[in-house]
């Protein structure tokens, strides 16, 4: 059953540390400013004329995949088996707001429909689908782990053969409005004002797709998961300790974990979970690499981890224990977020844990 | 073996009112929810109809802002027409899979407006939780005690059948025995001034496929479906409503807002939906339109439905109910397949409220001027949304 393994075969990339994976693994010691990015670099912008700035780094991000992936001189045919979920917390926020500024402001009868088109949350993912002509599933996820769950729908589209591959991404870009939203609640909200968020998508497909095309897979992913952990939930506990992970597929102990967390309960104890279940406790706390900067940096820790276990030159840049360590074979990468967390287990290719 | 899907229970809440029986009560008189709208003053907005569901908050037992309470009340009628529960003791493990297009947008426009007056600055970032889209849906964990993962899907006007199909997935993965889906979005003048600014809305009537036909009216509610692999579902010994056989999905690749008048995205996803249901065109007994009554969707529909129907796409009967419930958005998917399994259980298709003058660009078997008795054993209902979403679905008798 080849199509019940799935693996990463592209990655691409945008964010305040530049455009693409030289610029990415630079991403601790280089800071640019989004403006200095001259999007046209990238790609032709023309079908975007109308677009907002999510979809701008969403659509570059995932041509950027696409040209990896070596999958972006596709004719139509191949184009309908080509999808895109995209995963985002916040999405058209700031549209929103300025629309409604101007509900308030001037009168229904004044506002702007493109703002208007623009505040809907799908409309980076429809963006990125008419931009790259890509027909397939187009699929926009919100919530405090989307690019997981993004990755988990992925995985179901391409093993019930709907899909032959899929650009499975995140987008979120800071703004003012994030960080009066979130001033009550993030204690360290240096790591949310600090960056600017972007982009990052994966291109995913079946490791027979993506054998048969002749590309170089990144890693292959063993399945991805999400809980509730709310509070008020009193099972919580038992999800973390209790539930068998991933189907029963891959055992914990896994070399490495990339986790992204904050300090409170449910971060705590995820945190926790965490340690005990991970060979020499070898936890990355991606915060403090890639900032809050939610759906955006969650795609950015699931790239990175995709990089690693491919032994990728120049992680340095991103986490010197990480750059050091040669002889990956698999890595947790896992968010806990307010009401969610998530988690998915990625193997170097042609691997498999012990079940 | 490929598993099974069923439907084994539903809760509806639309501007018609709250429930299955009422519901059909008024499909089969043919009543309109569409009035006056009630909740924001319309004086200086460009129309004043919507289809609200008024009076939901009588009788409700949830806390929380429209869109949640109008999601849980759904959700309580569902889980007991299922005859499900959950626990502390045995605990239900069910992903809730909701469509959505703007989430809890009433609690995001007072966030908004106390943002830009900077007003209430402790207060209102407690408006975000509300409008956040998953919170509905932790909601939903959290009120019936299930265990699982909340997933928001926004796919603009397809969101709830999208939510549908991503549950079928979820069963024939078999990584769940039972999902939660539905769609919801709630009445705005948020939505009602987007929506005439890109001038869809009708000044008076909604007549989808009509000549005359001026566009579309806004409406709200949540439709939830209880979604069960057969066997699951066989061994509890519940009643199964209908069989989800045939999902598909796809994307013009075209617009933001305008449907691709080619048509061929809405069409390869019909074909898509009835190729994973194994059925021929000529199987289907009723077409359940997206039919918003605009000049472009409707024509694209109608194309959509010939390229992949071919001659029975203008022989199968076929109405849009968003005459009578409005243009509920996220929640139409959702609202659309239950009232198809309305359709099948009591064999009778609702009528296409409004339709007088047929259009050449439109030539369907449109059901006018009462509804059809008629066994009705396969559905096909369709959802199309901007940003090109199109999803198709096929539900039949089991």
């Amino acid at each position: 059953m080849m199509r019940d393994k799935i693996v990463i075969s592209g990655i691409g990339m945008i964010g305040d540390f530049g455009a693409g994976k030289k610029d990415f693994c630079t991403f601790l010691s280089v800071r640019k400013s989004i403006s200095d990015l001259c999007f046209d670099d990238y790609m032709d912008t023309s079908p975007l004329r109308r677009a907002d700035e999510l979809s701008y780094c969403a659509t570059i991000a995932a041509k950027l995949a696409l040209q990896d992936a070596k999958l972006d001189h596709l004719n139509a045919v191949c184009n309908k088996r080509i999808g895109v979920v995209l995963g985002t917390t916040h999405g058209s926020l700031a549209y929103s707001i300025d629309y409604n500024k101007e509900l308030i402001m001037n009168g229904p009868a004044m506002v702007s429909p493109m703002l208007f088109s623009n505040s809907v949350l799908n409309a980076p993912s429809s963006y990125v689908s008419a931009a790259l002509n890509i027909q397939g599933a187009s699929i926009t996820i919100s919530g405090y782990t989307p690019v997981f769950q993004a990755l988990k729908y992925a995985m179901d589209l391409i093993r019930q053969d709907i899909l032959d591959c899929c650009l499975v991404g995140g987008v979120d870009v800071y703004n003012e409005i994030i960080l009066d939203g979130y001033s009550n609640c993030i204690k360290d909200t240096s790591m949310l004002k600090n960056r600017y968020g972007g982009s990052g998508f994966v291109v995913v497909e079946s490791a027979e797709s993506q054998k048969k095309r002749g590309v170089v897979g990144y890693a292959e992913i063993q399945g991805t998961q999400t809980f509730c952990v709310s509070s008020q939930n009193k099972k919580s506990d038992n999800i973390f300790n209790s539930q068998h992970l991933l189907d029963s597929r891959c055992s914990p102990g896994v070399d490495y974990v990339l986790a992204s967390y904050n300090q409170d309960g449910a971060g705590v104890k995820f945190e926790k979970y965490l340690l005990e279940n991970t060979k020499e406790n070898n936890v990355v706390n991606c915060t403090k690499i890639f900032g809050h900067t939610f759906a955006a940096s969650e795609s950015f820790q699931i790239i990175f981890g995709a990089m690693a276990l491919q032994g990728s030159n120049d992680l340095s840049g991103l986490d010197a224990s990480i750059a050091r360590n040669k002889n990956l074979d698999s890595l947790m990468i896992s968010k806990s977020f307010k009401a969610s967390a998530s988690y998915s287990i990625m193997t170097k290719m042609e691997r498999r844990l012990e079940k | 073996m490929e598993k099974r899907v069923v439907v084994t229970g539903v809760g509806i809440i639309t501007a018609l009112g709250r429930g299955l029986a009422i519901t059909k009560a008024a499909l089969e008189k043919g009543k309109s929810g569409i009035a006056n709208i009630e909740s924001f003053d319309t004086s200086l907005h460009k129309t004043s109809l919507g289809a609200e569901a008024k009076g939901i908050l009588s009788n409700n037992n949830f806390n929380g802002d429209r869109a949640s309470i109008l999601v849980l009340q759904a959700c309580k009628d569902a889980f007991e027409m299922a005859s499900l529960s959950s626990s502390e003791d045995c605990p239900l493990h069910a992903p809730v899979i909701l469509g959505t297009t703007l989430g809890g947008m009433l609690s995001g426009q007072q966030y908004h407006r106390d943002l830009i007056l900077n007003k209430n600055r402790l207060k209102r970032t407690a408006l975000l939780k509300d409008y956040f889209s998953c919170n509905q849906a932790r909601r939903v964990l959290e009120e019936f005690g299930l265990i699982g993962e909340p997933l928001i899907l926004h796919n603009a006007c397809a969101s709830g059948l999208s939510a549908i199909g991503c549950a079928s997935y979820r069963i024939k993965s078999g990584t769940s025995n039972v999902v939660v889906a539905g769609g919801y979005d709630v009445f705005s003048d948020f939505t009602h001034a987007g929506f005439n600014s890109l001038q869809l809305i009708a000044p008076k009537l909604c007549r989808p496929f009509d000549r005359n036909r001026s566009g579309l009216i806004l409406g709200e509610g949540a439709g939830i479906l209880i979604v069960e692999e057969l066997n699951f579902a066989m061994e509890r010994g519940v009643k199964i409503l209908a069989e989800i056989t045939g999902y598909g999905q796809s994307s013009d690749a075209y617009h933001i807002t305008k449907p691709d008048p080619t048509a061929k995205g809405a069409a390869g996803a019909i074909k898509m939906a009835i190729n994973k249901a194994e059925i021929n065109p000529t199987d289907i007994d009723y077409i359940n339109a997206h039919g918003t009554g605009t000049i472009l969707n409707d024509a694209m529909e109608t194309k959509a439905l010939h390229l992949s129907l071919g001659v029975h796409a203008a022989k199968i009967p076929l109405s849009s109910v968003k005459p009578m419930i409005g243009h509920t958005l996220g929640a139409s998917g959702a609202l659309e397949a239950i009232i198809s399994i309305i359709s099948i259980n009591d064999s009778f298709a609702p009528e296409n409220l409004n339709y007088k003058t047929p259009d050449s660009n439109c030539k369907l078997n449109i059901i006018s001027g009462k509804p059809r008795n008629m066994k009705i054993k396969t559905v096909l209902s369709n959802s199309f949304g901007f940003g090109g979403s199109n999803c198709a679905l096929v539900l039949e008798k089991f």
